[in-house]
């Protein structure tokens, strides 16, 4: 690779690590300023992302760690599943170790399912790449193939606070529980109306069950439909709901705005991935264009189709380089963290 | 509709390949006729061509028809196009019709080849001029002249090879029509007098 090109490329994972390391202090992890901004986390989209990258940051990575043991109950394993399963945004060897960790708590041991076939493993590397080797290794981290100092719970992460729009899917869960019903209303208060079909994609939840949620939401006579065609629109007045906005004062208070995360993490991660790879390095500039285009494309066009306005990618991407697009992911790196 | 030269074929086709070897997929070996061909080994005058003719595939030593297309191969080929602005069918195997293989190829066409590899996974093998005549006149007769007598023109045909390639074209079409086109065609390339010997 060029070393311009490696250069970014490192520029845009410490851009990346400091994205997370944003979103995880808005959900209490300590360490890191929370943000100021209006957008909701996608806690399992997090958690995925993280297990790509906060390995950069040793620092990061434990505090993960650390705020996973005292509020992993948020977290719900079976979305984070079928979010890994459709995107395969995160390391499944980490998460793996992540959640034999956290299995070992009586209280999360739904984590389980995660952490069930650790690989054959000939040479286990290295969890912290900017790190020396460990003289004293996690166990648990080894069978999974990664070298690391032993698991120390510092305890200091804090509960998510729910006077802030980043943790409102969190708030909602607090409410409603950590099923369907609450993402599919979050959603509902985010967007003027939907469908469940579409509400079920960018929820990543099935149809049949956000159908379910939908109907007996509307049964309650506070979230309404209306027909389009063949189509069951949804709405959840916005004005009857604003008692929620615990993060602002007066009646003109926005809810906050819902960002497909899944899909932004997965589209960088794609990008960084590929322009790290040595066999991508090999490759001619229409090569790696053609490479870009195949897997970056259908991301971009899902954002499209699910409204985000992600600045710099209203354009196609095809035909554009690995130069051409470093610079729009680190814009949009930089844009999503505010 | 953009076209393109010999510069832009050569790239082309040596994505391709760099995209096949990426994918691991299996050798391809194909015979190329018509425009690209002749820009590849620099036979005529004119400098741009729409397409690659896929003629046939080289499989076990022989000539095979080349239909169909496996479905990666297309999609390879339409990723290259929209990648370097060419036609979305640049490459295709519209020339390779049925009645080419039931009534015979020009004899010692593959002996008369010339191979290129572009990649370990994809080599073109151009047709020679002398063949390029024989597919030309064919093509001339069948859809009424057009860039094909052009071409026919540009390659300079003895009377001997006109009257080679003219015997050939009969036993893809042995029509009576035909042989009256076939005549009128000699004429017009000025060679009235091998109409007789047909």
């Amino acid at each position: 690779m060029q070393t311009s090109l490696l250069n970014s490329s490192d520029h845009l994972r410490r851009a990346i690590v400091d994205l997370l390391w944003q979103q995880w202090a808005a959900l209490g992890v300590s360490g890191h300023l929370a943000p100021q901004g209006n957008a909701v986390i996608d806690p399992e989209a997090l958690v995925l992302m993280s297990t790509a990258f906060a390995r950069h940051d040793a620092r990061l990575f434990d505090e993960m760690a650390d705020w996973l043991q005292q509020n992993g109950i948020w977290i719900n394993v079976l979305r984070l599943t079928r979010l890994q399963r459709e995107h395969a945004l995160g390391d499944d060897t980490i998460l793996g170790a992540l959640a034999e960790h956290m299995a070992q708590d009586s209280s999360h041991t739904k984590w389980k399912v995660l952490a069930k076939a650790p690989p054959a493993v000939a040479e286990p590397v290295s969890l912290f790449p900017h790190l020396p080797p460990p003289n004293r290794t996690d166990e648990i981290f080894r069978r999974w193939g990664w070298l690391r100092p032993p698991v120390e719970r510092r305890g200091l992460s804090r509960p998510p606070r729910p006077n802030q729009p980043a943790s409102f899917l969190l708030k909602m869960r607090a409410l409603f529980g950590r099923q369907s019903r609450a993402e599919v209303f979050a959603w509902l208060l985010t967007h003027d109306s939907g469908h469940p079909a579409q509400i079920a994609r960018e929820t990543a939840y099935f149809r049949g069950s956000v159908q379910n949620v939908l109907n007996e939401l509307e049964l309650s006579g506070h979230v309404f439909a209306t027909r389009e065609g063949r189509e069951k629109h949804f709405v959840a007045p916005p004005d009857a709901w604003r008692f929620l906005l615990t993060w602002t004062q007066g009646p003109d208070g926005a809810f906050p705005q819902w960002v497909p995360w899944a899909v932004l993490f997965t589209l960088i991660r794609r990008f960084h991935d590929l322009v790290n790879s040595p066999t991508f390095a090999g490759y001619s500039g229409d090569l790696q264009a053609i490479e870009l285009n195949r897997r970056l494309a259908p991301l971009v066009a899902r954002l499209n189709s699910e409204g985000y306005p992600a600045q710099g990618f209203a354009d196609p991407v095809a035909g554009r380089s690995a130069e051409q697009l470093m610079p729009r992911f680190q814009h949009l790196v930089a844009e999503l963290t505010g | 509709m953009r076209c393109s030269t010999a510069g832009t074929l050569d790239r082309a086709l040596g994505l391709l390949g760099e995209l096949l070897a990426a994918q691991g997929r299996p050798h391809q070996h194909f015979v190329v006729c018509g425009g690209s061909s002749l820009l590849a080994l620099g036979l005529v005058s004119r400098t741009t061509t729409r397409d690659v003719d896929i003629l046939a595939r080289i499989e076990a030593g022989g000539l095979v028809t080349p239909r169909p297309l496996p479905d990666w191969l297309l999609t390879g080929a339409s990723e290259v196009a929209r990648q370097l602005g060419l036609p979305a069918d640049w490459l295709n195997d519209r020339v390779a019709e049925e009645t080419l293989f039931r009534c015979g190829l020009p004899e010692g066409l593959q002996p008369r080849l010339t191979m290129r590899n572009y990649g370990p996974s994809l080599a073109i093998s151009y047709i020679s001029r002398r063949d390029q005549i024989f597919l030309k006149l064919h093509a001339a007769v069948d859809r009424d002249g057009g860039r094909h007598l052009q071409d026919l023109l540009d390659l300079a045909p003895t009377a001997d090879e006109l009257l080679d390639a003219a015997k050939w074209a009969r036993t893809q079409d042995p029509s009576e029509g035909f042989r009256m086109l076939l005549g009128e065609m000699l004429k017009q390339l000025g060679h009235a007098n091998l109409v007789a010997q047909l």
